[in-house]
């Protein structure tokens, strides 16, 4: 996935400016910088919420003025920083919706109960199970019970779930160890690769948290006033001083 | 347990198809005017319960199809199963279309849009000469002859029980399926739903399709059953009446809406002194269930609480 100079204004404010970053295939990329410096309106203007201008090529296909249905469609998939789950229904249905696009059976088709759609499902729920065994017994007891009654962190684990079930070609986590205490960013910064080797895709990780960063990215992006100020592999990142002053302040 | 429940239903099974010979021709009559709202309180609850649309005009829905087979029976010979068909099409066409053109259109504001289409309905029925104006179509000949003829009382209870138990398989076939948590995706959050891929302007229309052809079905069976159709059949009373059915019957649940059919049809027939006030008691059963239990008497909409 490569993004090319990309603005967004909201009114006279500047949060996006000539921001160009590249998702290699099958990396995990990651994207750092303080609060309000622009890194969910990057995620919201590639999935196409938030109008941009600049150019969005995924697989070498130009997203243009896609929708953000028809984004989803060509294999774009993304969390949410505030969680946000089907409140009304199960651990597993909204887990399930989340290979919508991979469903080669229609809408109209599942109410008639065709033997594909009837295949098709059965085979998709197996994979769900796959993906959720990753978080061993988090969520696989409690697939049919009602996502609104899950802890914080397991709310989490199902919404990355249901986009690791979209098998998308691009995956934007935003900010996903966010509200997570130290022993379950330490246990999700192990099970994010895993899920990955499961599901091949390439990820762009929006996260706050530099050790998250520093164990799971090759390549990460400093995004700061909405302009990108550094790029490089983790460590030199850390240590320039840019870096420093943007994002832990100056001494 | 699961004995006990199969016996129930069984029972229940037996005296509903036996009611034509149990009861009295009042009753039939009044047991057949709830059929006739059940396929509407279905529709109307796939609407709003499931899909989250607030939707005020369901009456005009029932129009089109009550309208269709009265001025097919008078003008055109087609068949009583083709004008069934004919009406049902219309109205989920009509259905399809209102969805369509009302998509940008949200929540309440959408509430007071879909009242004034049913107004629009109504304007187009009392000034039109092909709908009879304000007296409305006379002498529609009940089905008789051919593949379905229904001519007894009796007949029209069956009738109307045949259509209204096709709409509630119909609506749990759709409800159990993925569309049915497509809908329900839409309601909850359509910004993730968008992200997932799912289209809200399809699924919608598609949804009004289908409660229209419900509403239709509904309408044309009432056209034969009661001989005659005018505008005041189909007025904004009746829609808030279906609207009223599914908030006190439970938003999203089939058995609800059948509920919420019986409550507001039968109970003000049989206490006729207070039949008169029947969208009132509705009105106090609202008030009373948002206090008690927000999502309706067989309601499954956790987000309403």
């Amino acid at each position: 996935m490569v993004v090319q100079n990309i603005c967004v204004n909201y009114g006279a404010f500047r949060a996006l400016d000539g921001v160009s970053i590249e998702v290699a295939p099958g990396s995990i990329t990651g994207v750092i910088g303080p609060n309000g410096s622009g890194k969910t309106t990057l995620i919201n203007a590639i999935t196409g919420i938030q109008a941009a201008s600049g150019t969005i090529r995924l697989d070498g296909q130009v997203l243009g003025r896609r929708s953000v249905p028809r984004r989803a469609e060509l294999g774009v998939a993304r969390t949410f920083q505030a969680i946000r789950l089907f409140q009304s229904m199960s651990i597993l249905d909204n887990i399930m919706l989340g290979a919508h696009r991979l469903m080669r059976a229609g809408l109209f088709e599942s109410v008639l109960r065709t033997p594909r759609s009837h295949r098709e499902t059965a085979q998709r729920q197996a994979r769900a199970e796959v993906l959720m065994s990753v978080f061993g017994l988090r969520l696989l007891p409690r697939m049919h019970q009602l996502a609104v009654n899950l802890s914080y962190a397991n709310r989490r684990r199902v919404e990355i779930c249901r986009a690791f079930m979209a098998e998308p070609l691009l995956l934007l986590l935003d900010e996903p160890m966010a509200g997570m205490n130290p022993f379950e960013t330490q246990e999700l910064s192990e099970q994010l690769p895993e899920l990955q080797k499961l599901v091949p895709t390439s990820i762009l990780l929006v996260e706050h948290k530099m050790d998250v960063i520093n164990a799971l990215c090759s390549h990460v992006y400093v995004l700061d006033h909405g302009v990108c100020i550094i790029e490089g592999d983790p460590r030199t990142v850390q240590s320039d001083p840019a870096v420093v002053e943007a994002y832990l302040g100056v001494e | 347990m699961i004995i006990a429940r199969w016996v129930a239903m069984i029972v229940g099974a037996v005296v509903v198809l036996l009611l034509p010979q149990l009861s009295s021709p009042y009753v039939l009559f009044v047991t057949t005017e709830v059929l006739l709202y059940v396929p509407l309180a279905i529709g109307q609850n796939l609407i709003t319960g499931n899909t989250g649309v607030l939707s005020m005009g369901h009456a005009a829905l029932y129009g089109v199809g009550a309208y269709t087979t009265g001025v097919l029976v008078s003008h055109i010979h087609i068949g009583v199963p083709l004008t069934l068909l004919a009406s049902a099409g219309a109205a989920a066409l009509t259905g399809l279309g209102v969805s369509l053109t009302t998509q940008r259109i949200r929540g309440d504001y959408l509430f007071i849009v879909t009242i004034g289409l049913n107004f629009i309905f109504l304007d187009v029925v009392n000034n039109s000469t092909w709908s009879g104006a304000a007296t409305g179509l006379f002498a529609i000949a009940p089905p008789a002859g051919g593949l379905l003829s229904v001519t007894t009382p009796a007949g029209f209870f069956y009738l109307s029980l045949g259509v209204a138990a096709l709409c509630a398989l119909i609506s749990l076939a759709i409800l159990r399926s993925r569309f049915g948590r497509a809908m329900e995706a839409v309601r909850d959050d359509p910004l993730v739903a968008a992200t997932m891929g799912l289209k809200e302007v399809p699924i919608k229309a598609g949804i009004f399709g289908v409660a229209g052809a419900m509403a239709g079905l509904s309408g044309s069976v009432l056209a034969y059953f009661l001989g005659s159709v005018g505008p005041q059949d189909f007025n904004t009373n009746i829609s808030l009446l279906i609207f009223e059915m599914v908030i006190i019957g439970g938003l999203g649940s089939v058995s609800g809406s059948v509920l919420g059919a019986v409550v507001l049809i039968a109970v003000p027939e049989f206490l006729r002194s207070v039949q008169e006030y029947s969208l009132g008691i509705g009105g106090v059963l609202i008030v009373v269930m948002m206090l008690l239990r927000p999502e309706g008497v067989l309601g499954s909409w956790p987000a309403a609480r």
